[in-house]
């Protein structure tokens, strides 16, 4: 191994630890739990933390709509359901039944607290909305 | 009726496909040189029959023929034209029509453009066909020029380019015969159309999709030149020198396409920002890194000889992850936000993904001879060490990049799917790594080739360096005190004003040496160069994005306020006045705009017109952003909500600083792009006519000639004046 090849090895082993170091230490902050209701509930580890909820929203109790600044609804699993306020704008999507992804934590009441919401959008490139002469002929 | 035509247009382009593959192969094996010929010939039929297909789709688009399911699901009668036009990539079908489209096109141009060379090679035999005895040798010599060409045939196209990129482009024909039909019909037509998505109905969404494909469809074109030297068992550097302009070309594309999609995102999404992270994000940054790298690392090999095996590995891996980042987003492996559906797509591309990955392997390490490099490292602190640093430094963001954006499946495979990572673990090492990445950006170009590049850059970086602490001093002193704002000051100052005092002193030598006018010399400086002003171009734009970033990223202001009408509040410095809210009717599309007079502590006013809009045909509600751009700072307004009686709305108020310099930057990219792309020309043609530049500036001696070397004379007299 010449000299010249040594000191390049070198180089790229300082350079690759640094960002090995960064990545790991980018894991250990930079993640969040992301469940589905009915396992959020049913573990109560996850209550006293920031989380993101997955579910449907519920067509009961659905006071929000787009174009409105304040949401409650009920986000439903599988089994059970919980009731969620948001403050801010709501996403062009959000509708009863759609799929939606809340960020937050639980307060004393058993209210999840979202500040950010967000739905499973139908993607930049596959906007199907339910009522899609698409979607009916192709179901 | 149009959907046959497409039927058969995309029938005909896989029926060339396999046709060109086979001829091409042939070509190389048996040394037949018609038969290259006749994959070429095949080559253009298909970007005919691929121009045909798309034709007929924008055909039934424009006229809103609700038979094609396409048509019916991305447009409705009352849609400007100008988005019916668009929505041809509006979903997947379409997009990958465009792509393969695109990748025959460009396949025909540069086999087109190889021909040359070709004819060259091949008419000797032919003509010499009476003679047996010199037929014997011709012919042997003709197969080498196919199969194992040399030094001798610089110029000779490998039999397995017309190949592969018959393979890319007949696979995506397959794709839409097979799992995704653009031209998939109706039983029963619908009345009118589910129109497009509201968020796609924006100027931006019109070229952001069509730039990313040209940038994916042109990095097909690189790897297959590459395939095609290895498989010849070409030892020459030909084939980085016919790939610049694609590589060029192709990163010029996507830098546009990933800007203006950050910039749609920005305008449209009304969460104030314009990177989220997001699988479909991450998978058009992937093959921008390593193609970025791939540019660089094309230069050394150029002009040194090294770094081959190095750029071999780049360039195709800057192809698969063209197709990588689309099997992930489109297979539906991914929870992402943009959740696409599920479709058999996924597996076509990992089938594609696969074998190509495999090859590519196989035929690294079988040719890895041919990639030895023709001369060691002379220092680290050479140009050739930095842009292995660069270089590195890119693999690396791309692999984390990678790894968090596949990070999901293996959550899922180790059994804990709820283990999810925010944009928070790229900000963390992404940022860090990227602002290093911007260091040796700015050191780099101080350096020349070879050893011996301390001293220069000993030299070179005092000003600089003295330069950037006052930066950071002054920025101290105006109360900045994050350390990352601080460290992107420090290196934004410091590359700018190594590039700026270069270019300095470059048109002061000229203008001594010329005794040209100082204006005169500073316009001559850059047309001598403009490869190395080009790139300088870009590296500024780069540290205008960095400030953007910065800016916008740890200082941006965001509040809710509920503003009722003819009532004043405070947002930040400006103090905003619900003027009205007032109600119209658009084509597509109703509004409610509410007029928000925003006044600045100076005293200037602006009245913004933030809206809700409520499109009939798909029963969506979207929030129309309105912002108030500035160099200094943005102020953005969405609204959230309106009440009924139009007497009060609640608004979301961001104020971003400096975020308009990330789409300055990006404009200034492009234009140094473009330089480097004006550099290229001549050198176009040197790789087309195979022969070396001074043999072919030869051919042209004269005047211009002697005044052309005077000033690649003079260039490096400026650079060691330094």
């Amino acid at each position: 191994m010449t000299h010249m090849r040594i000191k390049l090895v070198v180089a790229a082993v300082v350079l690759l630890s640094a960002a090995g170091y960064l990545a790991v230490a980018g894991i250990g902050r930079g993640w969040i739990y992301m469940l589905p209701v009915d396992q959020f509930l049913a573990d109560s580890q996850y209550h006293s933390q920031r989380v993101r909820l997955t579910g449907i929203v519920s067509r009961e109790e659905l006071d929000a709509s787009p174009g409105k600044a304040t949401a409650r609804f009920r986000i439903a699993g599988e089994k059970e359901s919980l009731a969620v306020v948001y403050r801010g704008v709501l996403p062009d999507m959000f509708r009863a039944d759609a799929e939606v992804i809340a960020e937050g934590r639980l307060d004393a009441k058993g209210t999840f607290v979202a500040d950010t919401l967000m739905t499973k959008c139908a993607s930049k490139y596959e906007a199907r909305p339910a009522n899609h002469p698409a979607a009916t002929e192709q179901k | 009726m149009t959907a046959d035509v497409g039927h058969l247009s995309l029938a005909a382009v896989v029926l060339a496909a396999g046709l060109a593959f086979l001829s091409a192969m042939a070509a190389g094996r048996f040394a037949i040189p018609g038969l290259l010929k006749v994959a070429r010939g095949l080559t253009l039929a298909a970007a005919g029959f691929y121009t045909l297909a798309a034709l007929a789709l924008w055909t039934a688009l424009v006229n809103s023929d609700f038979s094609l399911q396409y048509v019916a699901r991305f447009t409705e009668r009352a849609l400007p034209t100008g988005y019916k036009l668009a929505a041809f990539w509006a979903g997947q079908e379409g997009s990958l029509l465009l792509w393969g489209w695109l990748v025959a096109v460009m396949s025909w141009l540069v086999l087109r453009q190889e021909d040359k060379y070709n004819a060259a090679i091949f008419d000797r035999p032919l003509n010499d066909r009476q003679d047996e005895g010199k037929r014997h040798v011709a012919h042997s010599t003709l197969r080498d020029a196919v199969w194992h060409p040399n030094q001798a045939f610089p110029g000779a196209i490998p039999g397995a380019v017309p190949g592969v990129l018959a393979l890319v482009w007949g696979f995506f024909a397959v794709l839409m015969l097979f799992a995704a039909d653009p031209f998939a019909v109706f039983a029963f037509p619908p009345e009118d159309g589910g129109g497009l998505n509201p968020l796609l109905q924006h100027p931006a969404m019109i070229a952001h999709p069509p730039l990313l494909f040209v940038g994916y469809a042109g990095y097909t074109i690189p790897f297959a030149l590459m395939v095609g030297a290895l498989v010849a068992g070409r030892k020459d550097n030909q084939w980085i020198a016919q790939s610049r302009v694609w590589l060029l070309g192709s990163w010029i594309f996507l830098t546009c396409g990933i800007v203006l999609g950050a910039w749609w995102a920005y305008l449209e999404l009304g969460w104030g920002g314009y990177w989220a992270w997001d699988p479909v994000e991450n998978a058009s940054l992937l093959p921008w890194l390593t193609g970025t790298a791939l540019m660089h690392s094309a230069m050394v090999q150029q002009h040194r000889g090294m770094l081959k095996i190095w750029n071999a590995v780049l360039t195709a891996l800057t192809f698969l992850l063209c197709i990588f980042g689309t099997y992930l987003t489109r297979s539906g492996v991914i929870q992402s936000v943009h959740a696409f559906g599920e479709s058999p797509v996924g597996d076509y591309f990992l089938t594609f993904l696969g074998i190509a990955t495999v090859g590519s392997m196989v035929l690294l390490v079988v040719r890895r001879k041919l990639l030895v490099s023709e001369r060691p490292l002379e220092g680290l602190v050479g140009r050739e060490g930095f842009f292995m640093g660069a270089n590195l430094l890119l693999t690396i963001i791309m692999v984390t990049t990678l790894g968090g954006t596949v990070s999901p499946i293996v959550a899922e495979l180790a059994g804990r799917p709820q283990f999810k990572l925010e944009a928070g673990f790229y900000n963390n090492v992404v940022v860090p790594m990227g602002l290093i990445l911007v260091l040796l950006m700015a050191t780099g170009p101080l350096l020349s080739y070879g050893a011996g590049g301390d001293q220069k850059l000993k030299r070179g970086l005092f000003v600089p360096m003295v330069l950037a602490l006052a930066g950071v001093g002054i920025a101290v002193a105006m109360g900045l005190h994050r350390p990352l704002a601080l460290c992107s000051v420090g290196v934004g100052v410091l590359a700018v004003s190594v590039v700026v005092l270069e270019y300095v002193r470059a048109c002061l030598a000229w203008r001594n040496i010329e005794g040209e006018m100082l204006l005169v010399a500073a316009g001559r400086v850059i047309s001598a160069s403009r490869r190395r002003y080009g790139a300088q171009l870009c590296h500024v734009g780069v540290v205008l994005m960095v400030a953007g970033i910065t800016g916008s990223g740890l200082f941006q202001y965001e509040s809710l306020l509920d503003l009722k009408a003819g009532q004043e509040q405070q947002a930040g410095r400006y103090t905003l006045k619900l003027e009205r809210v007032k109600e119209y009717r658009h084509e597509n599309y109703s509004a409610l705009d509410a007029a928000v007079r925003a006044t600045d502590p100076a005293g200037g006013s602006i009245v913004l017109h933030p809206q809700l809009r409520h499109y009939p045909r798909s029963d969506q509600v979207s929030a129309e952003v309105a912002v108030r751009p500035g160099w200094r700072e943005d102020l953005y307004m969405t609204v959230a909500e309106v009440t009924p009686d139009g007497l009060m709305v609640v608004l979301k108020v961001i104020i971003s600083p400096l975020v308009s310099w990330i789409w300055i930057g990006g404009a200034v990219m492009l234009c140094g792009g473009l330089l480097c792309a004006l550099s290229i020309s001549p050198g176009m043609k040197t790789a087309g006519t195979g022969l070396p530049v001074n043999e072919r500036a030869g051919a042209k001696a004269g005047k211009g000639q002697a005044k052309g070397q005077r000033r690649i004379s003079l260039i490096d007299t400026c650079e060691q004046s330094k």
